[in-house]
């Protein structure tokens, strides 16, 4: 079967279209010109049969650019599931006592194709399984070149963890479509923004579920694999070279990414102090790719919702940066509430464009404050 | 025009329709051969094609608002803008070292008729911890063992325990670790005779002994969300955890504004209890304590350099901070714990016992999936194991003893349980005096200073 993001589809999809128009022009035309009704029928029909593929075409080309769904069985996953998918782990008597991490070079990735670390930085590529949650994911990590050079060899470097929005299919979507390394590079180079250590993932653990990391009454442990299990893998892969506290730790993410690194700052103080919300939203999401993720209750999602949280419990302290558009992003409203409920000791900043819709070329847009603004709040050792 | 503008968007939509319409009108003028006729009806059929996708993308584009402007879609990537502040900052994040009190006691261990020094004898403070993220309070005292203070140590983080004392009457005093349990003597004991490695105990009471503080969230205007529901902050920067204990009385009703109903209570288990802007006791212990503790000590950053010691009732309250907050505590000892459910929540308990008021709703927020979740036993046996050391002792017979079986034979690496079961009756702390150098000698044994 072919791919919901191959050229294959789209293809097809093009010979389906040259097919059908060339058989209505050429053969189908005369029949359908009558005067009856059903010859008008027949018109009408020819026409929405033709618009159908053709938008099927754009969804399918729309799709392949951005990959919203990276297969059909994601496709098919956004449309429902069960929301309790936790098995039983099997014994291990050999279990490890620490996340398991498999690191592979990913330096094409990184600029100047990382050949010359001491100078470019260098992209990694990990694979995380948490010990906590057993979940895996991935991660690129953006090393900058001052990790590899010998007069800050004993230096240790804030760490931003980059959460990309649900469902980000697109794996390579912060390198892709964020170009953060790149933009990394340049703030540096600029002397904007200090060496740091850039761990970019996605919140999508299981396809098809936008979990919002949550740790999800009897399912998965998003929020504590982020929390603990992410944290601990970055410090033990990369052995006393990165920040040990809470001041040396940050966040950003755009869309679902952004509320989830709002939410795991006000959460965890104790291991972040800073987060960089671009186009998130601040309530707590309930839809049907999101399922249940609050165990039916109405008093979980008012825990997860973060306007509520500065509401009724006292301000966590972390610095937030609400990166959003004053028109066109339909998430502002709720970026809205959240600032105006925010008092001290939580320091909220704001980045704001005058027009930006959900998109990428907007999310890019928020991609260089939120790394000069992160570097402004983190502190290395 | 913008394309989410709607006289654009209803003006296409018009074309469309026009173009739509005509097509089907002029179709049967256009059937027949000729080169002619074939060239009119790929205009026709494309013309009136290329507008319907047209207005059909500017609708969807309206409906999810991608593209809000053209120069969203075709600008450049880089916009320059301001970072602003939307409240006044007050110096970033180091207010946290107003979230505790330090006074020096006499209360440790030390040599009679000489005055105390802390570089021999190590020194007993007196904190008052408020709660950056759940707004609970209470008075702890913290054990500094004699190399604390020595300055061949000065780049040494020591390991720190806390020990959550339980049960009823003295031994869930605030003094129950010094005068009933002696755990700093009996440390400095160990520590003396080399048979432990120096050992920061930071001791706390069980959630009896914390208190919501009454200082109000900040808000935008009155919630109303239950028993939380403040007026209007007046003045925002008052408001906050930081605002302590002593001034909440006098300041908050001056200001009009009414502390929140759940002022001055206590938390009735060690939980979060979800919906609610009270009763958060678990993260006070896994959040605000570490927070405030790393603030005014030097303390280990890894979780293999933390413990947690809970006594009776709060045993498993130590097991629970181990068993979900394992990147902070990677050691855990519980004294005569039970772990049922429904030990830390006795049916028909409410979620705070707030005076004056109805019992709440309960603590799960209504959800058994959410109760499932905080039984220990069922994670045990359902979620994968955390990376803890612990210990687990109970006296002979009883439930306890039952319990520690349980949990033990539940456990699976990498949770590593080790088992005692002395023959200690009674449970008071001052009945277990006698195991606490077996205890002390077990953690320090665990734990990795840094």
């Amino acid at each position: 079967m072919l791919g919901l993001t191959s050229w294959g589809l789209i293809i097809l999809l093009l010979v389906i279209l040259a097919a059908v128009v060339a058989l209505v022009v050429l053969r189908g035309w005369n029949r359908l010109g009558g005067r009856g009704p059903l010859a008008l029928a027949g018109r009408i029909g020819v026409m929405a049969g033709v618009q159908l593929v053709i938008v099927s075409l754009l969804l399918t080309a729309v799709n392949q650019y951005y990959l919203f769904y990276g297969s059909w069985s994601d496709l098919l996953g956004a449309a429902g599931g069960k929301s309790q998918v936790l098995e039983k782990p099997p014994a291990n008597p050999n279990a490890a006592a620490a996340s398991q991490v498999t690191v592979t070079s990913a330096a094409q990735l990184g600029p100047g194709k990382g050949h010359t670390p001491a100078k470019d930085g260098l992209v990694q590529h990990l694979d995380i399984q948490g010990v906590r949650t057993g979940l895996k994911s991935e991660a690129y990590v953006y090393l900058p070149p001052q990790y590899f050079q010998k007069k800050t060899a004993a230096k240790r470097f804030p760490v931003v963890l980059f959460i990309a929005g649900y469902p980000a299919a697109d794996r390579l979507t912060w390198i892709d479509k964020g170009h953060v390394p790149e933009e990394a590079f340049l703030q540096m180079s600029a002397h904007k923004a200090q060496p740091m250590i850039y761990v970019m993932m996605r919140p999508t653990i299981e396809n098809g579920w936008d979990t919002e990391c949550a740790d999800v009454p009897g399912g998965p442990q998003v929020e504590t694999f982020f929390s603990q299990d992410v944290p601990d893998a970055v410090t033990s892969t990369y052995k006393n070279r990165v920040a040990r506290d809470r001041r040396g730790w940050g966040l950003a993410g755009y869309s679902t990414g952004g509320y989830c690194a709002t939410k795991l700052a006000m959460l965890h103080p104790d291991r972040f102090s800073a987060a960089s919300s671009m186009a998130g939203h601040f309530h707590a999401l309930l839809d049907t790719t999101t399922r249940d993720l609050y165990g039916k209750s109405k008093a979980v999602r008012n825990s997860n919702n973060l306007i509520w949280r500065l509401k009724n419990l006292p301000q966590p302290p972390v610095s937030i940066l609400v990166a959003s558009a004053l028109s066109g992003e339909k998430t502002y409203p709720s970026a809205k509430s959240f600032m105006a409920a925010a008092r001290p000791p939580l320091v909220v900043a704001k980045w704001m464009l005058p027009s930006g819709g959900h998109n990428f070329k907007a999310f890019r847009k928020y991609i260089p404050p939120t790394i000069t603004w992160l570097s402004d709040h983190l502190q290395g050792e | 025009m913008e394309p989410s503008n709607l006289t654009f968007i209803g003006l296409i939509c018009l074309v469309a329709a026009a173009l739509g319409i005509g097509a089907l009108w002029v179709w049967p003028r256009l059937a027949g051969s000729g080169l002619k006729r074939l060239g009119a009806r790929v205009l026709v059929l494309g013309a009136s094609q290329i507008a319907l996708t047209l207005a059909i993308t500017l609708l969807v584009n309206r409906w999810f608002v991608f593209y809000n402007t053209w120069d969203d879609l075709f600008g450049p990537v880089r916009a320059n803008a301001k970072v602003q502040t939307v409240q006044p900052s007050r110096g970033k994040e180091d207010t946290l070292s107003k979230l505790v009190k330090r006074t020096a006691t006499t209360l440790g261990p030390h040599r009679q008729n000489r005055p105390a020094d802390p570089k021999v004898d190590g020194r007993v403070d007196k904190l008052q911890i408020t709660g950056a993220t759940t707004g609970l309070t209470t008075e702890a005292y913290a054990y500094l063992p004699a190399q604390y203070f020595q300055p061949q140590n000065k780049g040494k983080r020591l390991p720190v325990v806390l020990a959550i004392s339980g049960g009823a009457g003295a031994s869930d005093d605030k003094l129950a670790w010094i005068k009933q349990a002696r755990l700093p003597e009996e440390a400095a004991k160990l520590n003396a005779a080399n048979k432990t490695q120096p050992v920061i105990y930071v001791m706390l009471r069980s959630v009896k002994g914390l208190t919501q503080v009454s200082a109000p969230p900040a808000g935008t205007g009155p919630t109303t969300n239950g028993p939380t529901a403040a007026g209007p902050t007046a003045n925002g920067a008052a408001a906050g955890p930081t605002t302590g204990p002593t001034t909440q009385s006098t300041s908050r009703p001056k200001d009009g504004v009414k502390p929140p109903a759940s002022a001055g209570s206590h938390p009735a288990a060690c939980l979060n209890v979800p919906g609610k802007g009270y009763g958060q006791a678990l993260d006070f212990y896994a959040q605000d304590v570490p927070l405030a503790l790393s603030d005014l000590y030097r303390l280990p950053y890894d979780h293999k350099g933390w413990g947690v010691l809970g006594f009776g009732s709060s045993g498993q309250c130590a097991a629970r901070l181990a068993m979900t907050d394992s990147a902070r505590f990677g050691t855990a000892a519980t004294i005569n714990g039970v772990f049922d459910l429904s030990a830390e929540v006795p049916p028909g308990l409410a979620a705070n016992d707030i005076p004056g008021q109805p019992h709440q709703a309960d603590p799960f927020g209504g959800s058994p999936q959410f109760r499932q979740e905080q039984d220990l036993f069922w994670r045990l046996d359902h979620m994968p194991p955390p990376p803890v050391w612990m210990l687990v002792t109970a006296g002979s017979g009883g439930r306890q003893v039952q319990q520690a079986d349980r949990f033990a034979s539940l456990a699976k690496a990498p949770l590593h349980v080790e088992k005692t079961l002395p023959s200690v009756t009674g449970d008071t702390l001052a009945a277990w005096h006698g195991q606490i150098p077996q205890i002390v000698s077990w953690l320090s044994f665990r734990l990795q200073g840094e």
